[in-house]
């Protein structure tokens, strides 16, 4: 078989095909061992659990949604705020740069029950962990981005006696932008899971809730199902920040 | 040739003291005359404070002693008046060739729509016509570095500062650069210091040489080169330019057998 006409076909036939084996597979061995339904179900059994919910996946699903579109808006927002700020001052960043990592390397699974406690049972404390989850990679990566902006357009435009404004608005930012983008799309794969921490803790909605409850209640399909909308958002928020960056950073494209 | 100094560096010295360790002498008491129009070339090895010298004219480092005085102003701190042509060409990727050259407009807070005819005409003198519109991605090392030198040149600063532009390049695009730029600076008649690591190089381009010892970095002597303009690639093979490069050679080999 000649290979290399393999690698004609668009990106995606091949993994799809390596899916669809996989799920093939899945199917038979538990129809061939009649494992039951609440151990595993089948992908056929998860597909109909899904579909007739009784509208309980596309209302969880949203919730789960709002909850990391929000809580990684605010990190975006703060996250690249406290990036410039750790560059553009010694004094700020002897400061607050290792009281961030000390906030990084608190589990935040152990945070949870405490903001619970705190802020109460509904969307707001899910936020807010979904942004601690997630603002350290975008405060790093904007660092990073302001740092490697080429020293010799700064320089130059020092020598053109440029504002620190327009130096930074013109050269500093966007040179940045791609390793922004980097961090962004680390941080939106962790919001989602900072969601569904949040969720899981303690919560009467959601995605986190709805696979928590359909376990306890053997609805075990049910559970299969929220995951896998749960991996399918994950992929298309992921791809939804590419996207992003491909029209805002076009000159990143390899 | 206008025989007006337009740069005067008075036993100028560099001197960088870093926490605890000793100092570096990185430019030693060093005087210099550049008149008007001229094109003078500073060749040394690696680290001989070439580059700093550039940066001092500049104004982006300030002398430890000495003066320096730039069209009758004394240097103290960034000049405008001055444009740099770095090794990489530097180019923002996000901003066509045409924004690129404007951009020290927009730092001078210019009005960028004034000076654009001006932008256009000097990347055709750099052989850049019909790419006013290319992203540097689209262009070449070569023609990067083209871009760059009309971006040095949009704000018609008094002195073209140059850090080894060509040194990036391959041998041929910098030999082909290498005219361009005589040819450039026949037309515009600009005051250029120019560094480089390349003996010929500096010869081929240069009024006169001045030839720089490593660490600590002083001149050691200062070389007249009396071929006539528009220089030739057959230069390079006349009596005059092998003198010149063999006592380039000298001096610079001899004083590093000698540390």
């Amino acid at each position: 078989m000649n290979y290399d006409r393999l690698w004609n076909l668009p990106s995606w036939f091949l993994p799809t095909v390596a899916m669809v084996v996989l799920l093939l597979l899945w199917e038979a061995v538990v129809d061939a061992f009649s494992i039951p339904l609440f151990v595993i179900p089948a992908p056929s059994d998860i597909l109909h659990a899904s579909i007739h919910s009784g509208g309980r996946i596309p209302f969880h699903t949203f919730i789960t949604l709002y909850e990391t579109i929000a809580g990684f808006a605010v990190a975006t927002v703060i996250g690249i705020g406290l990036g410039i700020v750790i560059v553009s001052s010694r004094l700020l960043r002897d400061m607050f740069f290792p009281l961030l990592v000390i906030a990084q390397s608190v589990p935040k699974v152990a945070i949870a029950p405490v903001l619970l406690i705190t802020l109460g049972y509904g969307e707001l404390p899910k936020i807010i962990i979904v942004f601690l989850v997630c603002f350290f990679p975008i405060v790093v990566s904007t660092a990073a981005g302001l740092e490697s902006a080429p020293k010799e357009v700064l320089d130059l435009a020092r020598s053109m006696s440029a504002t620190t404004f327009d130096a930074f608005r013109k050269v500093r930012f966007p040179s940045a932008m791609p390793q922004i983008f980097v961090g962004l799309k680390v941080a939106v794969i962790l919001a989602v899971i900072g969601a569904i921490i949040g969720e899981f803790v303690g919560s009467d909605r959601g995605l986190g809730y709805l696979i928590l409850i359909s376990m306890s209640q053997a609805e075990t399909p049910l559970a299969f199902g929220a995951i896998a909308v749960l991996a399918i958002l994950s992929i298309l928020l992921f791809y939804g920040v590419e996207l992003l960056e491909r029209i805002l950073v076009p000159w990143a494209q390899d | 040739m206008s025989s007006a100094s337009v740069l005067r560096l008075d036993s100028v010295s560099l001197i960088y003291k870093s926490r605890g360790q000793k100092e570096l002498t990185a430019l030693q008491s060093m005087s210099l005359d550049v008149r008007d129009e001229e094109f003078i070339t500073i060749v040394g090895q690696s680290g001989c404070g070439k580059s700093t010298l550039l940066r001092l004219v500049s104004g982006l480092l300030a002398p430890t002693t000495g003066t320096i005085g730039l069209a009758g102003r004394p240097v103290t701190g960034p000049r405008s008046d001055v444009g740099i042509v770095f090794q990489s060409p530097v180019l923002l990727p996000w901003r066509t060739s045409l924004e690129n050259v404007l951009l020290p407009i927009e730092f001078l807070k210019k009005d960028s729509a004034q000076y654009e005819t001006r932008a256009r005409e000097l990347l055709a003198l750099v052989g850049l016509k019909g790419f006013e519109n290319a992203y540097p991605r689209a262009l070449s090392g070569g023609m990067q570095q083209r871009v760059s030198i009309s971006r040095a040149l949009v704000s018609d600063p008094r002195i073209l500062l140059m850090d080894e532009p060509f040194g990036a390049l391959d041998a041929m695009t910098r030999e082909e650069l290498s005219f361009e730029l005589l040819r450039i600076w026949e037309e515009r008649k600009k005051t250029v210091l120019f560094v480089t690591h390349s003996i010929p190089e500096a010869v081929l381009l240069a009024n006169r040489v001045v030839v720089m010892t490593p660490r600590p970095a002083r001149v050691a002597k200062i070389i007249e080169v009396n071929l006539p303009r528009p220089r030739t690639l057959a230069m390079e093979f006349s009596s005059e330019f092998r003198q010149a490069t063999d006592e380039i050679r000298e001096l610079i080999y001899q004083k590093r057998q000698a540390t």
